[in-house]
């Protein structure tokens, strides 16, 4: 009965509590601001706002209280609200947003504050003001994303990554929630989205919630700009390379748009060696608002093309007249989504989200080659084309109800429909086309619960394909306990992703990720990941954590093809485990971070070393990254990027021999070298490095000043970075033998062995 | 003008490309971490049986696998000393396969030696090398000299249309279509077969004099197909079709039909 009175109180207090919940804008563009901390003053409580610049207090009984707005790039701001018999709910919140002199560049996302709810083990995010004041990184997110201490870089002419001992294919980009299947520039770390463009940066690594899925590593969120409602804003960079620039207005009352494009080239390449290359990429948003409800309409489209044929180097080097020697590049990923984001009552969010995303492929790699005049027993031949195709296209409609229950949880249910189509066409003799699609159907239901300093997040994911029977279940457990300026963070979950991609390293100079719908009749990718780590605040704005993991790839597929051009899937399996320890934060002027990751990878695959475990292409055990800030002065502001690490495992050739040609027509034989390589990765490469710093100053004279000034513009700013500092640079990207007396020689895909400098101009409008 | 500034400057400069030792261009840094494993040492061997009318031009080339540096260093690692035999399963006799000293090169041949359509072969080569005793061998089975389907092939002013047999030890046919003084090719592997074969003829204005179909086994068929490497430090699966060494011991059929009048 004692029991049945204490339930029945505690639920009329429950009863008796109300909600403040609302959305947090900036007031000069209208724009929703993610990571506000709100705080009541006076009391141990807050929130802060998520991705769409909502936020919710709960639990809070009938009275007076003092709101407290506060974001590094905003002026603080208080709110009194009178909570008498029902749930508030504060309808924009307008925070100005401030000059930040005499402060440190703000790195971290957010400082610390009362609210950490942060259930993601390891997620990190970044102001996307990083990437405008370090010139080296060249505003592009894969680059600052390498500083991550989970992050591990691929080889130096390839944009893809790795992330705490997954596969490039792993890794989920997201634009505004919309997959991006080749996210980035080829033969470059360049990420295939303008800087301008976004809002907001978050990179979920260890253990994020059952609300995500589709992808076993990682998920990038970018987050794009809505828009401003008031005036129209822009960027405009003109370069030797092509331009890029952006805009921002507003539409009507209601209504903004965003629009961001860049259009780049090499004129060197172009106008020396006839060469075409040509980068492309577009973003464009709608933002409206109707009563409680935002919707918003994305749109996107990158393209790369480039066609290479060594013949246009022969007017340099006639020698190369014989080789017929290059390859042919042509991608396009594009994507457009509709989004709502309701509130349909204070406590309870409907989100919505329907959008078509797409990526093709077209890759030729050849060298055919005839020597008749050598002086060898045979004459030297090789033909050697493959011809790649992919086209992915990815229909999806998702949805989720997000309630905050009375109880301090916050329960989200939802779904997820993908129609995937994909068209392939692999191999030497460009096989058949293989056509096929499927339908893949996730439903998930998480729980976020928070009882006095304990956090819990418990999730269900299901999913299938359509072909097949079963259910699959991921079931996924995170913890945070805060103890103090300590919070004790811990993650157990099951990941499926029913993609995969193809392993053409060896063949392809282009590197993309190419999809392939292999998984129909097999089981999904699978891994199984525990992380423990601490987060510990030494001081209001520096933090420290240190984070182990470890990861079960029980269920990995190596899909490449054999030596007719067949198309080959293997199944496999493999671990990775870790320690990262992360300290970032500011004093006075300096800010950054300074990383350390010692972490490990292997792979069992039936056809690589009798079936043996062997380092996985990423296995780099040691790096050491940091990103340092300086501001000099008011308008100056330095930067400085460092990165060690470990080399990367390569397969070293125990000897050569001569792979035959056979005309039978003629009964003439011709030959090439081909390695023997009886192990994978049987090699480490030296350990790579970079020194990089940057210079950007804000003009307040001088011609750049007057320019800007009779452009009409509202700022000008002067860039330079140095690249190669110290002769520092250090990344091999294959070794060739010389000759016997001068052995292997390193290439490195940087032409200039010196510090490079490079200036730039920006004004903003 | 402040001389001290730019003396300064100098030295810094100096010092600053004194400290750049070892630049990224120059040879290395080697690998040091490498998993020990030695070249298996062994013979390098392209052997092809020919079975075709009146002509006895089967042979078998021989080389020898060696360490990168020495590959590179031996402008020539053909094998001149070597027994070479091939011999038919189940057949007591033995085909000894010598070079030609007039030609001066590694192609081992036997005038006497005439292959059996669908019938089995065995190769057997060794050497003394400076590596020691190496040796290679392997097996092939003969494909049947190909054939036109019944009825199956037309020939008009603008094209040739030709349907082979089919046969289950041929993984590749060669079509070529002669003219006095050039030809035009087609090739149809065994699991993409796309019989009859159509040449469009107008492209030529002369009529052709003959069709050549040149049948392959599997061990060519695939040994041929295989792709080379275009980057260093990859792994690269073996592609030898022989049992001991490397290379391949295939065999091919070729078939002549006149197309004259």
């Amino acid at each position: 009965m004692k029991k049945l009175l204490v339930c029945l109180l505690v639920f009329t207090k429950f009863l008796l509590c109300f909600n403040i919940s609302g959305e947090v804008v900036n007031q000069e563009t209208g724009e929703t601001i993610i990571g506000v901390n709100v705080v009541i003053e006076n009391l141990n409580t807050g929130a802060a706002t998520d991705n769409n610049g909502f936020f919710i207090i709960r639990n809070l009984q009938s009275g007076q209280y003092k709101l407290q707005f506060s974001h590094i790039s905003f002026r603080k701001k208080v709110k009194i609200v009178k909570i008498t018999d029902q749930d508030i709910y504060l309808e924009q919140i307008e925070l100005t947003p401030k000059i930040i002199e005499n402060e440190a560049i703000e790195v971290v996302g957010k400082r610390k504050s009362l609210i950490d709810e942060e259930l993601d083990i390891s997620s990190f995010e970044v102001s996307p003001e990083i990437l405008t004041n370090a010139p080296q990184l060249n505003k592009d997110v894969f680059k600052l994303m390498q500083y991550s201490p989970s992050v591990s870089i691929s080889d130096p002419f390839s944009p893809l990554f790795h992330v705490r001992g997954s596969d490039p294919g792993e890794n989920l980009v997201q634009l505004d929630g919309m997959t991006i299947y080749n996210p980035q520039h080829f033969m470059s770390s360049e990420a295939i989205f303008n800087p301008y463009g976004i809002k907001n940066i978050e990179m979920l690594i260890g253990g994020y919630g059952a609300e995500h899925g589709g992808r076993n590593a990682s998920i990038l969120n970018i987050v794009s700009r809505d828009g401003n409602k008031n005036e129209t804003r822009g960027e405009f960079k003109p370069s030797i390379s092509g331009i890029s620039g952006a805009m921002e207005f507003p539409v009507n009352n209601n209504s903004t748009a965003m629009l961001s494009c860049r259009a780049l080239t090499d004129i060197y390449s172009y106008i020396a060696l006839d060469i075409p290359i040509f980068l492309t990429d577009l973003i464009g948003k709608y933002n409206t608002k109707v009563g409680k409800t935002n919707i918003s309409l994305t749109g996107f489209y990158g393209q790369d093309y480039q066609d290479f044929d060594i013949e246009a180097l022969s007017f340099y080097f006639p020698e190369l007249d014989d080789f017929e020697e290059g390859f042919i590049t042509d991608t396009k990923s594009y994507a457009m989504g509709l989004k709502t984001h309701s509130v349909v009552l204070p406590d309870l969010l409907f989100n919505t989200h329907v959008y078509y995303s797409g990526s093709h492929v077209d890759n030729e790699t050849y060298l055919n080659l005839k020597e008749t005049e050598v002086e060898l027993p045979t004459d030297l031949e090789v033909q050697h084309s493959t011809s790649i195709m992919n086209r992915i296209a990815d229909w999806t409609v998702k949805s989720n109800l997000t309630y905050y229950t009375f109880l301090n949880q916050t329960l989200k249910l939802g779904f997820e429909l993908n129609y995937l189509d994909f068209i392939n066409q692999i191999g030497k003799y460009a096989a058949d086309k293989q056509t096929s699609s499927v339908n893949l159907q996730s439903a998930y239901l998480q729980d976020k619960i928070k009882i006095g300093q304990l956090n819990f997040n418990l999730g269900l994911r299901n999913s299938k394909l359509s072909r097949d029977n079963n259910w699959r279940m991921e079931p996924r457990l995170s913890a945070n306990y805060r103890l103090g300026p300590t919070t004790f963070k811990a993650h157990w979950g099951k990941y499926n992703q029913y993609l995969t991609t193809l392993d053409k390293q060896r063949d392809e100079f282009v590197e993309t990720l190419q999809y392939f719908q292999s998984l129909e009749n097999y089981k999904p990718v699978a891994s199984e990941k525990f992380s423990l780590g601490l987060e510990h605040y030494l001081n209001e704005n520096t933090s420290l954590s240190v984070t182990a993991y470890y990861k079960d790839l029980y269920r990995l597929y190596n899909l490449t093809y054999d030596i007719t051009g067949e198309r080959v899937i293997e199944q496999g399996c493999g671990e990775a485990y870790g320690l990262e320890t992360l300290l970032r934060g500011e004093y006075k002027r300096l800010s950054g971070w300074l990383a350390y990751t010692y972490s490990r990878g292997f792979r069992n695959f039936p056809s690589y070393n009798d079936g043996k475990e062997y380092p996985y292409d990423g296995d780099q055990p040691h790096n050491f990254k940091a990103l340092l800030f300086y501001k000099l002065t008011d308008d100056i502001t330095t930067s400085t990027t460092f990165r060690f690490s470990s080399g990367y495992p390569k397969t070293w050739e125990t000897g050569k021999y001569s792979q035959f040609s056979y005309d039978p027509v003629s009964n003439s034989i011709g030959s090439f070298p081909r390695d023997i390589t009886p192990l994978k990765n049987n090699v480490r490469y030296p350990p790579r490095m970079s020194l990089e710093i940057g210079w950007k100053k804000k003009l307040r004279d001088g011609f750049g000043h007057y320019l800007s000034e009779y452009l009409g513009a509202r700022e000008s700013y002067y860039t330079v970075s140095i690249l190669n500092v110290l002769f520092l640079k250090r990344d091999p990207y294959y070794y060739i033998f010389i000759d016997s007396d001068y052995g292997y020689y390193a290439l490195d895909p940087y032409i200039f062995p010196f510090p490079t400098v490079t200036t730039g101009y920006v004004i903003k409008f | 003008m402040n001389y001290k500034i730019f003396y300064r400057l100098t030295l810094i400069a100096l010092l600053f490309v004194l400290l750049c030792c070892d630049l990224p261009t120059q040879p290395g840094p080697q690998p040091k971490d490498i998993t020990e494993t030695s070249l298996e040492p062994g013979l390098n061997i392209f052997g092809v049986i020919r079975l075709e009318e009146q002509k006895q031009e089967s042979f078998v080339y021989i080389e020898k696998a060696l360490p990168t540096d020495e590959y590179y260093q031996s402008l020539d690692d053909t094998i001149k000393n070597a027994n070479v035999e091939i011999w038919q399963e189940n057949d007591t006799s033995r085909y000894f396969f010598k070079i030609n000293p007039a030609q001066n090169n590694a192609r081992y041949t036997n005038q006497s030696f005439i292959p059996v359509a669908e019938k089995t072969y065995h190769v057997s080569a060794s050497a003394n090398t400076e590596q020691g005793l190496l040796s290679a061998s392997g097996s092939t089975v003969v494909p049947p000299v190909p054939d036109l389907a019944r009825d199956s092939t037309t020939i008009t002013d603008n094209y040739l249309k030709v349907n082979s047999t089919n046969s289950q030890t041929i993984n590749r046919w060669d079509l070529i279509v002669y003219y006095e003084d050039q030809m035009i090719a087609q090739q149809v592997f065994y699991d993409q077969i796309n019989f009859p074969v159509t040449f469009n003829l107008e492209q030529i204005p002369v009529r052709p004099t003959k069709l050549e179909i040149i049948a392959h086994d599997e061990n060519l068929a695939t040994y041929l197909q295989a792709s080379n490497a275009l980057f260093p430090q990859t792994y690269r699966e073996d592609i030898s079709t022989v049992d001991e060494g490397y290379g391949c011991f295939g065999a091919i059929s070729v078939k002549n039909i006149s197309l004259g009048e």
